[in-house]
Order: C-alpha cells, then structure tokens, then sequence
C-alpha cells in the first residue's frame, strides 16, 4: 500500500519540473512529460483498485497513512489516504479523464507563449484533486478543496490579457469563499460535538451520538453548512453564478476543472457525509430542493444561450443539479453513477467545442475577421462534413447526455429520476423530468445550429476550418467510447439483480448510513421501473423532436440579440438574476452616493452577487474610513468614548 | 543577609534581559567610539551577535523556572516562549535594517538602541508578575516606540505618526495608571499573585472599583494591541513609521501586549471573567469587521497591512475571551504566524516600492505584473497574502483554524460564525494584490527600482520556508504553545 | 472637618477628570502635554492617598518609577514637537492630518 503515495507525487514531480527545471524544453517534451506523470497517476489509481477488489467486499477500505500530522490535545489527525470503492471510482474518473485532457491540450495549447505555465498549474491542480477526493479526515479533504480552488482561479484568469476573464477568475473564487466558509462552519461543529475530523471515527460516533433521535439541531446545522460548501463548489442556487463565467478560461480547463472533475467535488463530499445527512433527514429535503430546482432552472437558461461553451456550462450546472438531488434522495450510489458518466460526456463536449472553437479561430483568423465570435452557434452551421470527427464524437455524447437509451447518460440519469420517484420525492422527480426533456432540446440545438444546415460564418472563411490534429481527436474518440460504455457498470434492475455492478462495488461505503436508520433503499416494482424508463425515454425523444422540428424541419434560425422577445428575452438574459442583483443591492447604494461610487469602481470587480457584496462592504468601509479622520483631537475623543462604553459594560454588568 | 537577599533574588533567572541591556550599551559605545561613517555597520553586528546570545540564552535557561526579584516577575515555560518570539522578531528586523536606514536617510544608530530598549521593555511586560513590571515594560516599549516611528525626521508623515502615537499614548498611560491605583486601593497589592488571592475570595462581592481599574487596565491593553475603538493611533503610526518598524510594531509589540493581557486577565482577573469576556466580545466583533472594512479601501500596501493587522488582533481577541487553555495557545500560535508572515509581507512590500521618499509610496499597482519581473518575489507574496487569508496549507490556516475552533468549542458558535465571514471578506483585499502580480501585464509606467539586499531575501526565504512548515507541520508549535501556557494557567 | 481617604480620592478623580477634558478641548499640543501631566499626578495621588490610608508602601513606591516615567514620556514627547516644529512651524493638532482615511 506503500506505493499510494505516488499517486500524489507524480502529479508533484510535473509541477516541480515543469514549473522549475523545464525553462529552456521545448514544447511537446513539456506537455508530454506532464501528461506522462498524470497517466503514470492513473496506472497507479489502477493497481490501488485492482487490489482492492481484490479484498472482502465488507472491508474494502484501506487507510495508508503517511506520517503524524497533528497532534495537539483531542485533535489527532494523520496525513492519510482513505482508499475505498468511493475514492477509489473518483480516483480513476480523476486522473483517468486528467490524461486524456492534457493529451489533448498539447494540441489546444500549442504557440501560446505560456504553455509551460499552463501545465504547471494543470498538473498542481490534479494534486490537489486527488488530495480532495483521497484525504482520510475533513481537514485534508479541505486541503484539497482549497487548493483545487486556487488552480481554478489561476486557470480561468489564465489569459489575463482580457481583464473580464480575470474578472471571472475573482468572481470564482470569491464565491467559492462563501461555500469554504460553510466548510469550516460544518468542520468546527462536527469537532466540537463528535470530538474527531477523521471519517472513520466521525461517521460511527455520529451514528451513535444521533442514531436514536435523527434530525437533532447539531447534525441539521452541520449538513447544511456542509450544504452550502456544495452549493460553492458544485455550482447549485444560488451560489451557481460563477460557473458560467469561469469559462473564460481555455477550453481544456472548462473540461477538466468546470466539468469532469473539481466542479463534482461537492457531490462528492456529500456522498462521503452520507452518514450526516441520512440523520438528517431535513437537510437530505433541502439537499433534494436545491438540486432539482437547480436542474431545472440551469437547464431553461440553457436554451436561449447562443455562445456554445455557455451552453455546456449551463448543462453542468443543470446536470450537478440531478446529482445533488440524487444524494438528497439517498440514492447516493446512483449520484456518484451520474457523476462518473457525465465526467465522460461532458469531458468531452467540451473537448468538441474546444475543436469548433479552434477551428472557428483559425478560420476568422485566415480572412482577417476579428470582429465575429468564434463562440457564436449563430456564425456556424454546416460544420458537420468539414470536421466529422469532431462532430460524431460530439453527437455520442450529446445522445448520451439527452439520455439515449444505450448510451451512458440514460442510466445514470434514468437511476436518478427512477430512485427519485421510488423514494416518494414528486416535486424533484417532476422538475427532473421537466429538465430531461429541455436538456434533450437545448443540446440538439446546438447539435443542428453548429454542424447542421448552412454555413453561416463570413464569406470565405469557410476554407479555413479543418479537422483538429491527431493528438485532440484522438481524446475526443477514447471518450466517446466511455461516454458509450461508461454506463453499462449500472444497469437497471430489470435486467437481473446483479446487473448494477456499481451500486454492489459501493454498498458498502453507503451500508452503514442506511443502517445507523434502518433505511431501505426503494425499489420500484419491475413493472414500475419499465414504466419510469419507458417515460424517461418519451421525455428525450419529445425534446429531440421538438428541436429537429424547429432548426431542421422549420430551418429556423436563432434570433440576433435585438430580436429577443417574451419569456425567450428573460431565459436570453438568465433570468436576469445579474440584473436582480445589482438592482436590489446595488442600485440603492449608487443613488446614495454616486460621487463616492466613481471614484471606487475599480476596474476588476464588475459582477454581481459577490461583487454586489463587495461593493455594498466596500462602500461602508468608504463610510467607516471618515472616522478616520487623521486629526488627533478626534481620535481622542473616540477613544474617551470607547473608555466610558467599556466602563459603563463593566461597571453596568 | 544580603547574601540572602540577593541570593532569594535570582538574578541569573533574568539573564536574556540583562543581555539585551548589555547589547544596548556596547550598541552605544561602539556608536561612540568608531568614526561616525562606519559605526553603524559595527552597531548593526553587535546587536546581531548579541540577540543570537539572547535567544540561546533564554532556549538553554528554559528549565530554570520560578519567581525572582521577590516575586516581581516570573520564569516560566510561558516567560521563555514569549522571550525567544520577541528577540527573534526583533533580530529579523536588525537583520535586514542596515541597508533600509541608509536609503530612508535615518543613518543613525539610536535605531537600533531604540529597537533594543523597546525589546527589553517587551521582555518585561511578558514576565512581570507586578503590575509595576508590566507598566514600567509598557512604557520602556512606548517611549522607544515613539521615537522609532519619528526617525526619519526630515518626512513629515514620520513626524505626524509619532506624534499622534505619542499623545494618545501619553492619554492612555494615564487611564492605565489610574486603573493600577484603583485595583490597588481594592487589593492593597499590585502584584498579580495576590491580586488573584483577594479577588477570588471576594466573588462576586468584588467591589465596583475593582471593576473600573480592571476596565481601565483592559482599555491600555487593547490600546497597545491595537485593538477598535481603541486603534486610531495605528494606521497612522503604521503608515507614518519606517516600514521596517511598521513590520516591527505590527507584531512583536502586540505579541509583548497580548502576553501581558493574557497574564493580568487569565490570572489576576480571572475570577472576573463573566464581565470582561462580554465586554471582549463586541471588541472583537467591531475589531475583526471595521479592520476589513478599511482594508478593503485601501490604496496603499502599507496601509492596507496597517489595517489588516487590526483585523488579525480581533481574532486573536476572539481566541482571548474563550478564556480556556485551547484559546490561549491558540493565542501563542497565532502570534508566532502573524508575526512570521506578516515581516515577509512588509518586507516584499519594502522591495517593490517605488520610491522610499515618497509619501504616497506602496501602491497596488506597483505590484503589477510583478510575476515576470521577479518571479521569486511574487511567489513568496502568493505565500505571505494566502497565509494572511487563511488559505491552506499555510500557517495562517491553521491559526486561523484553531482560534475559531477554540471559539466553537467553548460555546461561541455565532462569535466564530463572524469571524470566519470576516476572514472570507479579508481574502478579496489580499486577492487584490496577487490579482496584481499574477494576472495583470507589467506597467512601466508604475515600475520603480526594487530595494533588495541579501539580508532581506534571506529572511524572506526563512519566512516563506516557516509559513509553509508550519502549515504542513502545526503541531510542533501548537505543542509549544500549549506547554507554555499550562505554566500560566 | 476631617480630612479622610475619600477626600483625596475625590480631588484626584476631579484633577483626571480636567486633565481628560483639557486633552479633548485643547488643540496646542504643549497644553495638551500638560492636560496628560496632569491625569498622570491625580493617579499618582490617588496611589498615595490609598498608600497611606492601606499603611502599605508599594503605592509610594510605584509613584517615584511612575513619575521617572512620565519625565521620560515628556522628554520623548518634546522632541517629537521640536521635529514637527521644525517642518511645519506649527503647533496646532488640527493641522496635522496628512495621514487619514
């Protein structure tokens, strides 16, 4: 077991390398050094699995501790790794999709002047990532979750030139500051009342201390400030905002970081608190609620959105969404299922957008057009004979994630919707099956308006777009085969009961919350569960259609900005939710004091429900700083009043 | 008898103090006798030597615990923790001075004496067991503290900050002796031993005098500590003063004040711990919020660290009123990583100012692009800025961790919830300046020359090396800090 | 009448109530001096008072270390105001306020 510790060192190796020694390598030698250290992390992920296979299903878990790391009256805390089916599968997911996306931007990344940064900052942040998801106690795990925060932010500011997308950067990280301080709310409490931070004594002393009398107040406060440290990181309601933003960033890290993996670490981490939160049955409702409303609210922006990776961006939201709902449900298993195929579909829409994007460039750039946005769905079309590999990987992935029968997203969303349902969850069930269908519409949408009917680019630059190199496509294509096969480890009951090779390999992390109260998962009926497919498979096929109808059969074409109109201008502009911010916090603050405003709107901050908190703070500190008035005398009569309040405190008591 | 008397002294329990008296006076000697061009280099070599000696000094005197001088001071694990942090903060800032005060046009050795009187003064107030000790300590570290801030006379920031500093710190020494002249018209003692003995017996019977001098004593504390609304004085002092004393008077006097604090509070008050904890409360609450609010306005580095640093004592405030030993060695360990990170953030800021002349010097935009000028720098204030915000895996996480969770544990749930609110405000202004380095381009325009000599880089690197030790590895020091204050309470 | 314990104490209380009025009203940093002067003598009269009245000499003896104190605080201060005279020609805390905000 010794040998786990590789696994985060090798990721280690690349940032020192890279970030060090490979001043004057050149290029390729960079990135594939880089991507060999994640794949060697990935071998190791592999063997750390097999053997625990190998072991007795009841006590597959494996602590490796690596040295004493605290140890300071009750706190004992190791640096170790808890190496069980969960991390084990987010592991694999982890540096699995890792190596294919470096691999893929050394292609993406090729000329920029910062490649070697870029790597750096890649490989740190898989260090992190496994960090997260392979500490054996809250705080690695928050290590972790820190650290994979500031690549993010690094990352999406990547290309500074643009100030908005260092702005992005701010905004993402800021926000997640809000969900870190729900972290360390939730961490101080679970210490105060379990008196430990590791998983392996927090859980059965949680079981023990609140088993007999679920819902107490401490286990409700601590999941849902667990909750809120999520909602930051997985991008639910309302703290969804910076998501959409953060891809600003290059399009392999939207993939890796906003997609496939860091964005799914708060599923995760509610996943390993399934202990905490099936006592908590209060919180495992609000947990199901923000989900699926999340979903559904993601997915209807999504529709009108006309920049393609703004679209992939509200689909992450939306399909985080489905799995933060699916872990209020207690269908934990069939979260972390979804968690793992989407890591693979959207993984790899990305990719493909990231291939259109490139090519979109270089075409622009070949006639000279600086002016249209190589983002735009609406100066596509027609892209599908010009770089077909590109657009059959992407039309895999989209019918997977449309929920296709036989592709990987029918299963793991089709367990979530069908656990949903069986658990007696309506309201989620309903908003679930709402957000199916609009997923299925809006991602074929962008199928038809990018490679269907006419070119719609400027004259000429038609010529200039071309199939990406083997080193992109040959990404693109290992994941179109997971995003296919990636969902037969979970099949349906209704093709035998040990058909559902996942849920079998992760019972038992999930056994012991489901037995500290008596909870049994339902299963719907076999009928019932045809039935629920059955739906589920109307639901896509109603959102294809309805697309096919408008952009092929109809030939529509989407509106320019100006045309927006009705509830379609509200879904344009997100719900206005940016708007609604600025007007309810920050326009009564600009009428107060405009003069002051000018004069401190400073040029990075632009945005809204951080930034509208910034201002608001800012501006009272721009209140408070009057009291500094820099004349002694004052400050002397402050303080004479500081002494009597303390006086009249002490002597009033 | 006076072989009994002197003997019942223990005047080798004392030792690191007497040394640094000694140091100061060979500092002065040396400045007397070599010619006036060299005698700084010579002053500045004594004071290295001599802080070295200290330092060891009180490392290998550790065991030797007990009262001396009658009871008038105390060695104890908690004496020698304080002891090494303050010479240690104290040889940090000689070490990297020399070159410093020859740019600011201070070139005077009284610099260095006054660093030195203000440590001796320091070391008292953290081992006095008499009030006499720690007033004769607070004012020793005052007055050289005044004419630090003053000692470039030719800038009228300098002037303005001294003498701001000094009038209200004149006005406080009044209320604080008043308050020692209360508490001993009650108890009939200013030492705190006896102190403790009469207030305990009287319980809740402690008569209101006793309350009003403990108030006034709190009141000089939280003066020295910097803490709201008792701060005015420390932006402007903070700004005003050399940046080295600002690095300087940002940690080890406030470290030397929460020493004192604790021992006259924990100990002598601390059967009057119902009152003073509620009062603590709201200070640490307005202490933490209007510290960020400031700090988030700033232009100025300097400034913006001057008022984070008001931020950072409400925390340790925070720490202060959980009254239990959790919270005290929190205290210990908090002041040992402000202190380390804090000295690397000024002097970074140091390097990359623009002009030292310049009144309106320390701006955030000179940091612009710092990354591809220099690129050591940048990541050594990544390190300091995230170890501010409480970022792990830096040390100032793990502070940050403990104080809060000291909090929680001793039933201040919504106190912490504040706290750690304030701390996620915080991160946007120190954000603001990593923005700068790593994601803006460069700016001729706002580029000056960087102030950087080997002294400072070397003790950037120890910094740094610190900051991050500590982070991966807290509970060496943690482990210290709670043996250091099991000797207290 | 006689002269008692709460006399003194009363008549100190009155000198640090004047000595902290003159340092909030006064803008002549000189006077202002003076105003903390004279706060620092009630408290050292106040220690005396109850030294005296306690027959217990540590008050007594706290008040010589106070006084060497204070005459080490005034010789600090004026020549804080002699630098400051010398830039600015000017004793007048109100017209000190470069550093503010």
């Amino acid at each position: 077991m010794d040998y786990a510790v590789w696994i985060i060192l090798f990721p280690l190796i690349g940032v020192i390398v890279n970030g060090l020694i490979a001043r004057k390598w050149p290029e390729k030698v960079v990135g594939w050094f880089a991507s060999l250290m994640i794949m060697a992390s990935f071998v190791v992920a592999l063997m750390l699995t097999i053997q625990l296979a190998g072991m007795d299903p009841h006590h597959r878990a494996m602590e490796v501790k690596f040295f004493s790391w605290i140890s300071v009256g009750q706190l004992n805390l190791d640096f170790a790794f808890l190496i069980d089916p969960l991390s084990a599968i987010m592991m694999l997911v982890v540096t699995g999709i890792s190596s294919l996306i470096h691999i893929y931007s050394i292609g993406y990344m090729h000329g920029d002047s910062r490649f070697r940064v870029f790597f750096t900052y890649l490989n740190l942040f898989v260090f992190f990532m496994l960090i997260l998801v392979l500490g054996n106690s809250y705080p690695i795990m928050f290590i972790g979750w820190e650290g994979v925060g500031l690549c993010s932010y690094l990352l999406i500011g990547f290309w500074w030139e643009d100030m908005q997308k260092a702005t992005a950067g701010m905004k993402a990280f800021v926000v997640n500051r809000i969900g870190d301080f729900g972290m360390l709310v939730a961490m101080f409490l679970i210490f105060k009342h379990l008196g430990s931070l590791t998983f392996s004594e927090v859980y059965p002393a949680a079981a023990e201390l609140w088993g007999h009398h679920v819902d107490a107040a401490p286990v409700i406060a601590i999941t849902l400030m667990l909750l809120l440290g999520a909602a930051g990181k997985s991008a639910q309601f309302p703290l969804y905002v910076w998501l959409p933003d953060a891809m600003a960033g290059p399009t392999p890290v939207s993939a890796l970081i906003h997609a496939a993996t860091m964005v799914t670490a708060g599923v995760y981490m509610i996943a390993r608190s399934s202990m905490l939160y099936m006592l908590a049955p209060t919180s495992m409702t609000v947990v199901a609620l923000v989900g699926a409303f999340t979903a559904i609210f993601a997915a209807t922006i999504g529709i009108k959105q006309f920049d393609i990776k703004k679209v992939l961006a509200y689909s992450t939201v939306s399909q985080l969404g489905y799995m933060v709902m699916a872990t209020g449900v207690a269908a934990f298993g069939a979260g972390v299922f979804h968690l793992m195929t989407h890591a693979f579909f959207k993984a790899l829409l990305f990719l493909g957008s990231g291939a259109v994007i490139h090519t979109m460039h270089g075409a622009l750039h070949h006639v000279d057009d600086h002016h249209t946005d190589p983002q735009d769905i609406r100066n596509m079309g027609g892209l599908r004979k010009k770089i077909p590999v590109t657009y059959w990987t992407f039309l895999l992935a989209t019918l997977a994630i449309a929920g296709i029968p036989g592709f990987s997203g029918f299963f793991s969303k089709d367990e979530i919707l069908a656990s949903t349902f069986a658990h007696g969850s309506y309201l989620p069930y309903a908003l679930g099956l709402i957000a199916a269908v609009i997923t299925a519409f809006y991602m074929f949408r962008l199928v038809y308006l990018t490679f269907h009917g006419d070119y719609k680019g400027p004259e000429g630059s038609e010529e200039g777009i071309h199939e990406s190199p083997k080193v992109m496509t040959v990404p693109l294509m290992i994941l179109a085969f997971l995003s296919i096969v990636g969902g037969y480890v979970g099949l349906p009951v209704v093709f035998g009961e040990h058909a559902h090779v996942l849920k079998g390999w992760l019972e038992p992390v999930f056994e012991p919350a489901y037995e500290a109260v008596h909870y049994h998962p339902h299963h719907p009926s076999i009928g019932m569960e045809w039935m629920l497919i059955a739906t589920s498979v109307v639901a896509a096929l109603a959102g294809i259609f309805v697309a096919r109808n408008m952009y092929i059969t109809k030939g529509l074409v989407a509106k320019s900005d100006k045309e927006q109109t009705g509830f379609g201008k509200v879904l344009w502009k997100k719900y206005y939710v940016d708007e609604i911010y600025a007007a309810g916090v920050i326009k009564p603050l600009i009428d107060g004091s405009k003069v002051l405003w000018q004069k401190f709107d400073a040029a990075f901050i632009d945005s809204i429900l951080v930034i509208g908190t910034a201002k608001t703070v800012r501006w009272i500190g721009g209140g408070l700083r009057k009291v500094q008035t820099g004349v002694v005398g004052n400050y002397a009569v402050m303080l004479v009043v500081g002494v009597i309040l303390v006086l009249a405190a002490l002597l009033l008591r | 008898m006076f072989d009994n008397l002197i003997a019942g002294m223990h005047v080798g329990r004392v030792l690191p103090e007497i040394l640094v008296v000694v140091v100061a006076f060979a500092a002065i000697l040396i400045d007397i006798i070599m010619p006036r061009g060299r005698s700084t280099r010579g002053v500045q070599v004594v004071s290295v030597l001599g802080l070295l000696m200290v330092i060891a000094a009180s490392f290998f005197q550790r065991g030797d615990t007990g009262q001396a001088f009658s009871g008038m001071v105390m060695i104890d694990n908690y004496t020698t923790f304080f002891r090494i942090l303050l010479s240690a903060i104290t040889l940090l800032i000689i070490g990297v001075s020399e070159r410093y005060i020859e740019i600011t046009r201070i070139r005077i050795a009284e610099y260095y004496l006054m660093l030195l009187f203000a440590l001796f003064g320091m070391l008292l107030m953290t081992m006095g067991q008499d009030l006499l000790i720690i007033f004769l300590g607070i004012e020793t570290m005052s007055v050289s503290l005044y004419a630090l801030v003053g000692m470039t006379r030719h800038k009228h920031a300098s002037n303005e900050g001294a003498l701001k500093y000094f009038l209200l710190g004149a006005f406080t020494t009044g209320f604080f002796l008043y308050g020692i002249a209360l508490v001993f018209g009650v108890t009939g003692s200013t030492n705190i031993v006896d102190i403790t003995v009469f207030l305990k017996s009287a319980g809740s019977e402690t008569p209101i005098i006793a309350w009003a001098g403990a108030g006034l004593i709190m009141i000089a504390f939280a003066f020295k500590a910097a803490l709201v609304p008792f701060h005015w004085w420390s932006p402007d002092a903070y700004e005003g003063a050399p940046t080295t004393i600002t690095a300087f008077m940002s940690t080890a006097p406030k470290a030397a004040a929460f020493a004192a604090f604790l021992r006259v509070f924990y100990v002598a008050f601390g059967s009057m711990s119902d009152g003073w904890t509620m009062v603590l409360w709201w200070i640490a609450v307005v202490s933490m919020t209007f510290g960020n609010l400031l700090a988030l306005r700033q232009d100025s580095v300097k400034r913006m660290l001057a008022f984070s640093s008001i931020t950072h004592a409400g925390y340790l405030v925070v720490a202060f009123l959980t009254f239990g030993q959790q919270g005290a060695s929190a205290i210990l360990f908090y002041l040992v990583v402000y202190g380390i990170m804090n000295i690397g953030a000024f002097l970074v800021a140091i390097a990359v100012n623009r002009n030292e002349d310049d009144d309106k010097g320390y701006h955030f935009d000179d940091y612009k692009g710092l990354v591809y000028r220099r690129p050591g720098m940048a990541i050594a204030m990544l390190v300091f800025m995230l170890s501010l915000a409480g970022i792990p895996p830096t040390a100032g996480f793990f502070g940050k961790y403990y104080i809060f969770s000291s909090a929680v544990s001793a039933g201040f749930v919504g106190l912490a919830v504040i706290g750690v609110l304030n701390s996620a405000v915080s991160v946007y202004y120190y954000l603001r300046l990593i923005v700068n380095m790593f994601l803006t381009e460069r700016d001729e325009e706002t580029e000056g020359r960087i102030f950087w000599t080997g002294e400072m880089a070397q003790v950037v690197l120890i910094c740094v090396i610190l900051v991050l030790l500590i982070g991966l590895f807290p509970d060496t020091l943690l482990n210290a800090a709670r043996a250091s204050v099991a000797a207290l309470l | 009448m006689v002269i008692g314990l709460n006399h003194y104490l009363i008549l100190a209380a009155l000198l640090f109530t004047i000595g902290v009025v003159g340092v909030l009203t006064r803008r002549n940093v000189l006077i202002i001096m003076m105003s903390v002067e004279l706060m620092l003598n009630s408290a050292n009269l106040t220690l005396i008072a109850f030294s005296h009245y306690l027959l217990n000499a540590v008050g007594q003896v706290f008040v010589f270390f106070s006084m060497t104190v204070a005459a080490a605080e005034v010789g600090i201060g004026l020549a804080i105001i002699v630098t400051i005279f010398r830039n600015t020609e000017s004793l007048d805390i109100a017209k000190l306020n470069l550093l503010k905000n």
